[in-house]
């Protein structure tokens, strides 16, 4: 290479660099008060589009889309007397959570966002959620348990809000629906290695005796495991009616066709995490019906959602994906609020507005507890062909069926 | 621990020698590593959905095309890149088979989606009994496949005019070009094959379990392992190896709890590789010492 050809490419490694420092420290160029006027305001997220827990990452994008959709239509948010439209940028970090916390950086420091929205499940909401902290850029996240969510930060989020519900609801409901089953009250768990499913499956287990109930098997594997046979000729032999799991979906669609396969029929099945897609009945088909779990209650009553509810429904079916769009719109629009109620993009004063949130969203009535998580209603829901019913608590869609016939020869 | 355990992981193991046998056959006849082959099994399995979309034909009878697609599409790329790289070192290859990786990861990605797939097949939710044992369908199909191509490659390389030319051009490529075999169109054959046993694999996962995009990568991992584990380049060896991993793997879960089931092999793993040496080396003096004895009694 001539010596002047290095200099050049110095040179120009040089100026890339300080090009990159600039945007860092500048946030993207942009004041803290307010963009510039004909400037959208930028909110982003690092979210699973391809990966183990890909089937999440379109729902949640279309949640966050309408909702930026939504303020868009009705005219952006003003600042100053100026009105900005909102432009929502998304990474797909390929369900890495190393990629999670490098993704959001980006989003900060280069987009220049103002605020930051979720991903999904702890693993890969915590690390953004530092972000979040470290930057001082407020960010709402949902699809996320709540206990392990808030044991990311033993000192306490800053700047992160998260919305879901809590592992306490899982048990309670769970052993609840069980309650209202005849079951020999025999429990197996089925858990994955990842933060929720530590959490949830020990307390799953730690709340049995309390509830009347015996765990007469646990098999905790790390995700990816797709051999379950060993753990399922176990629970058939522990003659066990009940099965929990928390698993990613495609370990979950190996144990559902095993267990289907080694001809062990529980009376009750919950699949938590795992079936909280369609995903779930569109891979497994009919082997998907009867199988419960446990996710958000139906949605907000209120007037005002009632048109963006009945959408989102017609549009998804009545399932978990419907319920998903709906509470990442309920995420988007508390941090799009907040930066309209305190009128700038600064970081604290965004976070000081979402703080002070209590207002119905299709969520649910949202007001933040002190460790900055709000619990959604839950219920369990149960599949019915490719539609999700709400069958405890008993509002009249339907009726708790035993045993999982999808299941069964 | 009880026989099911060991059944499980034999069963598994079939799958596992399934994935090496494609990575052994290229590394033992290039030395090439080829990094996007758990990628060429993820294609088999969307190359399959798309033919029971389209034919609505089973998942193992859409092979008849799949099979051949896949290995006429390989062909190409050996003869035509890969092979021209092998010549500036080992290096060059590896870092374009990884480029091929992302490209077909990403590619597959924007036509297909991220979302989670299965060919739809009713019996990978059957069940049968295997020495009192229940035992899926679909697993004891999947050893069956592993057996099965383990002993054609075998048969081919061993009795067949061409696998005659593999041989040679994997021993002593620049001898055998001198003695009229074609090298080029060698590897190229040898990378189609793979791609071909890959799409065999492809089309196994995705009925038996489930695929997306970036699945190739879990099972490359796989593959290496089964082929550090039972040496390069040997077909019996690929099988061996397969069934020892499936085998650690479901004995180690059993034992130790599943948590610690990918703990279990990569640890078997590392105490293989450091301990091969070693055991070669007492091998190798033993034999020295055997003939040492054996020479000394024809001089007596």
């Amino acid at each position: 290479m001539h010596k002047s050809t290095k200099l050049l490419a110095a040179l120009g490694v040089t100026a890339l660099a300080l090009a990159g420092c600039q945007a860092g420290g500048g946030g993207g160029g942009e004041s803290t008060d307010g963009p510039a006027a004909g400037d959208a305001i930028k909110i982003g997220a690092s979210i699973p589009l391809t990966g183990g827990l890909a089937s999440f990452g379109p729902i949640i994008q279309a949640g966050y889309q309408a909702a930026v959709d939504d303020v868009n239509a009705d005219g952006g948010i003003v600042i100053d007397g100026v009105a900005h439209p909102v432009e929502l940028v998304l990474l797909d970090n390929e369900t890495d959570p190393n990629k999670v916390a490098d993704q959001a950086r980006t989003l900060v420091l280069n987009d220049g966002v103002a605020g930051l929205l979720g991903s999904v499940t702890p693993g890969l909401t915590i690390p953004a959620s530092n972000v979040a902290d470290l930057e001082g850029v407020p960010m709402v996240s949902t699809l996320t348990p709540n206990g392990a969510w808030a044991g990311g930060n033993p000192d306490g989020w800053q700047y992160a809000w998260n919305l879901f519900m809590d592992e306490q609801q899982f048990s309670d409901i769970v052993y609840a629906t069980a309650d209202t089953a005849d079951t020999d009250k025999k429990v197996v768990i089925f858990a994955d290695t990842e933060e929720d499913g530590v959490a949830t499956g020990g307390l799953w287990e730690a709340e049995a005796p309390g509830k009347g109930y015996e765990v007469v098997y646990r098999a905790d594997n790390p995700a990816g495991t797709t051999d379950f046979t060993a753990d399922i000729n176990a629970a058939k032999a522990a003659g066990a009616d009940i099965l929990l799991a928390i698993l990613i979906p495609p370990d979950a669609f190996a144990l559902w066709e095993q267990m289907k396969a080694l001809d062990y029929v529980p009376d009750l099945a919950f699949c938590l995490k795992c079936s909280s897609s369609a995903a779930f009945q569109a891979v497994l088909g009919d082997t998907a019906e009867a199988t419960s779990n446990v996710y958000l209650a139906n949605p907000s009553d209120a007037p005002e959602w009632a048109d963006l509810t009945a959408k989102v429904i017609g549009e998804y079916g009545q399932n978990v994906d419907a319920s998903s769009v709906l509470a990442a719109y309920s995420a988007a629009r508390i941090l799009l609020d907040g930066i309209a109620a305190a009128g700038r993009i600064d970081g604290a004063a965004v976070n000081d507005a979402i703080a002070a949130t209590d207002k119905e969203y299709p969520i649910g009535h949202v007001k933040f507890r002190a460790d900055h998580s709000f619990p959604a209603d839950a219920a369990t829901l149960q599949w019915f062909g490719n539609t999700q019913l709400q069958v405890f608590p008993a509002d009249g869609e339907a009726q708790l069926v035993t045993p999982v016939v999808g299941l069964q020869q | 621990m009880d026989l099911g355990v060991v059944i499980a992981g034999l069963l598994t193991g079939g799958l596992y020698a399934t994935i090496g046998l494609g990575l052994s056959l290229v590394f033992g006849v290039m030395k090439l590593v080829n990094l996007a082959h758990g990628e060429l099994i993820v294609v088999g399995a969307y190359a399959s959905s798309l033919v029971i979309t389209w034919l609505g034909l089973d998942p193992f009878l859409s092979l008849i095309l799949v099979v051949p697609v896949l290995a006429a599409l390989a062909y190409p790329v050996q003869r035509y890149l890969l092979t021209g790289l092998l010549r500036r070192g080992l290096e060059p290859p590896l870092v374009a088979t990884f480029g091929i990786s992302l490209v077909i990861s990403a590619g597959l990605t924007a036509l297909a989606g991220g979302d989670p797939r299965k060919l739809p097949s009713t019996y990978s939710t059957a069940g049968m009994n295997l020495l009192g044992q229940q035992v899926r369908v679909i697993d004891v199909v999947g050893l069956g496949i592993g057996v099965a191509l383990t002993v054609l490659i075998y048969l081919v390389m061993r009795h067949t005019r061409w696998g005659a030319a593999l041989r040679a051009a994997s021993t002593d490529p620049a001898t055998a070009g001198t003695m009229g075999i074609n090298v080029n169109a060698v590897y190229a054959i040898t990378f189609a094959a793979s791609a071909a046993i890959a799409a065999i694999g492809g089309v196994f996962i995705g009925t038996a379990y489930s695929f997306t995009p970036t699945s190739g990568m879990g099972y490359i991992l796989i593959g290496f392992t089964v082929v550090v584990l039972g040496g390069t380049g040997s077909a019996w060896g690929t099988l061996i190896g397969g069934l020892v991993l499936g085998l650690v793997q479901s004995v180690g879960g059993a034992l130790l709890g599943g948590q610690y089931r990918d703990f279990v092999i990569y640890a078997f793993f590392i105490i293989v590789l450091a301990a091969k040496p070693v055991a070669e080396r007492l091998l190798d003096a033993s034999r020295n010492r055997a003939g040492a004895v054996r020479q000394t009694g024809v001089r007596a």
